[in-house]
């Protein structure tokens, strides 16, 4: 009975003692297993987070310890793991930003005709010109970063300068405090130099004829700006996208671009009508020209012809006068009085008081000849 | 003997040894230790007392928290543009009213000025925000409206604004430990009343404009053509004088033909009216003539126009 007990008490020793050492076994696989973790965890940090790679169209600033080393263009570079070294990554490609002094209204519906609001300051978006008219205005900024890190050092951004400008919000009271960041810089710079160059000009000028003019004064005097605030940034082109007037104006501005056109069309056809009068002129000029030529011409032969008539006829008139004479006489008469249409012989003689009434072309004429009657 | 245990331990156990040795390191550096950027610089607060000058970028020693703290502050410049009345309306010297925005360009420039009088950014941009509105008040109120917008450059004083509102913030700022860059107008608006009156002007403006176009046009047109029409009848007149003189020497060379009609005067004329006559009794003629006239005096037999006998003699 005894031996029994025992015998099951050492069983049960024998059992305890595999499973404690079943148990250890297992706690030290676990620790094994955590302490390669640990390590494989360490090693990636050390190769991974140490590893700067830099696209071609970024730049990465090295610091160590927080203090600059070194900037890199492109490629994979490797340095100790933070906190040892940090990277800073800039964006060196081109960037564009818009700027646009736009109505609400506008921004929201583009194109919208009918409006007649107000502007509200603050929401809607203007300047007012040299002459004090009002005007919307859209530019689109292409810039880059030229030198990383004086950009970096030089301008507040976000804590990754990749990321778009950040909103400060107060912590305490949770209100926002607008954008902070190198866009929001550049923005309100260009703004208050579009700002003032506007305020410098016509209205006119700057919807018509002098957009140009416009656009490049902008340009020079933000590129100025942007040198004194010596930041590693580049201008590399501003487009003035859109000037507009008011739309509850922009109708009557559309009337005198019409007007304008219409005076156009006017001087155009002037134009037309001098062009025809002077090529109709050359013509009447020339046939003016032209017939004084046959005029000198046919005079000379005719006068030429009659004084040869005049010889043959005189050299027969020497010899028989009165019969030269008759002759042609009456062959003159008869062939210029066969050509008339009406004639009337009247007699001479008779009563001087005598009245002859006569109705000339009282019908148009006849196709056949009607019997002549003497009277 | 249990010192060869020992050894075996150590031994055994070396890998967790330097692991925790490693993980001790970086505990101990992270709290001994701060970092100062080169964006940055940083203050060390020892027992709540400015304890040092302002500590520049790199790796730096310190004690731990509460015995020391460390404030950094971000050393680039920033822009702002106002919070409380950002866009807020302001007369000018001639009493107009307009609604102005501004913004400053500023850095932190004494870290230790800055701390103890502003504490923080936040706290630093309600005051200085208070000074924006302060000096766009004071600088608005010395100017005429039209000086700030204006076609003359002489005129305009917008730039002069700019900088005299620079130099008014700038000395209050540099006492507060902020250097401020740049000051710039960013709007000039008008009160929201006001713009409908602008629209009504710019639309009269408009309308008066497109009839000088329209009254230009015509005048200009009408100017083409009447130089067009005295060109014309100038080229004309012109031709009608050359005209004139090629017949007049038409003229001239006709007349050396004359002088054969010298021989017998009488002749040539009547041999010209009978030429005339021809010319002149063409078609569409109605001729009126009396039995006088020849050869119609033969109907008169008493006839003796031609000197020939009226009547055939009688055999």
């Amino acid at each position: 009975m005894d031996n029994s007990k025992e015998k099951r008490i050492q069983e049960q020793v024998g059992l305890f003692e595999l499973g404690q050492k079943a148990l250890v076994r297992l706690s030290k696989v676990l620790f094994l297993a955590m302490v390669v973790m640990i390590s494989g965890m360490l090693v990636y940090y050390v190769t991974a987070s140490g590893l700067c790679s830099v696209k071609p169209q970024e730049s990465a600033i090295v610091l160590r310890f927080g203090k600059y080393v070194t900037t890199h263009t492109e490629g994979w570079h490797w340095y100790p793991p933070s906190p040892i070294y940090s990277f800073i990554y800039i964006k060196t490609s081109q960037q564009s930003l818009d700027v646009s002094f736009e109505a609400l209204q506008e921004r929201q519906m583009a194109g919208m005709e009918t409006a007649n609001t107000n502007l509200v300051p603050g929401t809607d978006l203007y300047l007012l010109t040299g002459d004090s008219n009002i005007i919307h205005t859209s530019w689109r900024l292409q810039y880059r970063v030229t030198n990383p890190r004086k950009y970096f050092e030089t301008i507040l951004g976000p804590k990754d300068p990749l990321k778009p400008d950040q909103l400060q919000i107060d912590t305490n009271t949770n209100v926002r405090q607008g954008v902070r960041g190198p866009q929001t810089m550049i923005k309100n710079i260009l703004g208050s130099v579009i700002l003032k160059v506007t305020a410098e000009n016509k209205v006119d000028s700057l919807l018509y004829e002098e957009k140009e003019a416009y656009r490049n004064e902008v340009t020079r005097l933000f590129a100025m700006e942007i040198a004194k605030l010596d930041a590693g940034i580049e201008i590399d082109g501003l487009q003035l996208s859109q000037v507009l007037p008011p739309l509850p104006t922009r109708k009557s501005f559309s009337e005198v671009t019409e007007a304008n056109q219409e005076r156009g069309t006017l001087i155009e056809l002037a134009e037309q009508y001098r062009v025809n009068l002077e090529n109709e002129t050359q013509v009447r000029a020339q046939q003016i020209r032209s017939f004084a030529e046959t005029y000198r011409t046919k005079v000379v032969a005719q006068v030429e012809s009659e004084s040869i008539y005049f010889k043959n006829i005189y050299e027969q008139y020497k010899e028989n006068p009165e019969t030269v004479l008759t002759a042609l006489y009456n062959s003159t008469l008869t062939n210029v009085l066969s050509a008339v249409e009406e004639k009337y012989i009247i007699s001479s003689s008779g009563d001087k008081h005598r009245q002859v009434r006569l109705k000339l072309n009282p019908e148009p004429r006849k196709t056949t000849a009607e019997p002549e009657e003497v009277r | 003997m249990t010192d060869g245990n020992e050894k075996t331990k150590v031994t055994r156990h070396w890998a967790t040894m330097l692991l925790g040795l490693i993980v001790a390191a970086i505990f101990l550096t992270v709290i001994f230790s701060y970092q100062v950027e080169d964006r940055e610089t940083a203050l060390v607060i020892t027992l709540d007392k400015v304890s040092s000058d302002p500590v520049g970028p790199g790796l730096h020693f310190r004690w731990p928290y509460p015995i020391q703290k460390i404030e950094k502050f971000d050393n680039r410049y920033r822009v702002f543009d106002g919070n409380v009345g950002r866009l807020e309306e302001t007369l000018t010297k001639d009493g107009h009213n307009v609604i102005v925005g501004i913004y400053a360009i500023y850095k932190i420039s004494d870290p230790v000025v800055f701390f103890k009088k502003l504490v923080d950014v936040t706290n630093a941009e309600d005051t200085l925000n208070a000074w924006m509105r302060s000096v766009k008040t004071e600088t608005f109120g010395r100017y005429d409206f039209k000086q700030l917008v204006n076609v003359n450059p002489k005129e305009m004083k917008l730039s002069e604004m700019e900088g005299m509102m620079l130099d008014k913030l700038r000395a209050t700022a540099a006492d507060y430990g902020i250097e401020v860059k740049s000051v710039g107008v960013k709007a000039i608006n008008i009160p929201e009343t006001i713009t409908e009156s602008v629209f009504t002007r710019m639309k009269n403006e408009r309308a008066k404009e497109a009839a000088t176009f329209r009254a230009r046009g015509k005048r200009e047109a009408e100017k083409i053509k009447t130089e067009a029409d005295t060109k014309s009848r100038k080229v004309l007149a012109e031709a009608e004088a050359e005209a004139q003189i090629i017949r007049s020497k038409g003229d001239a060379e006709a007349a050396k033909y004359y002088a054969v009609f010298k021989e017998n005067p009488e002749l040539a004329i009547f041999l010209r009216k009978l030429e005339s006559l021809r010319r002149v009794m063409q078609d569409k003629t109605t001729l009126i003539l009396d039995t006088n006239s020849a050869p119609f005096d033969i109907l008169k037999m008493n006839s003796d126009s031609l000197n020939v006998p009226a009547k055939p003699a009688a055999k």
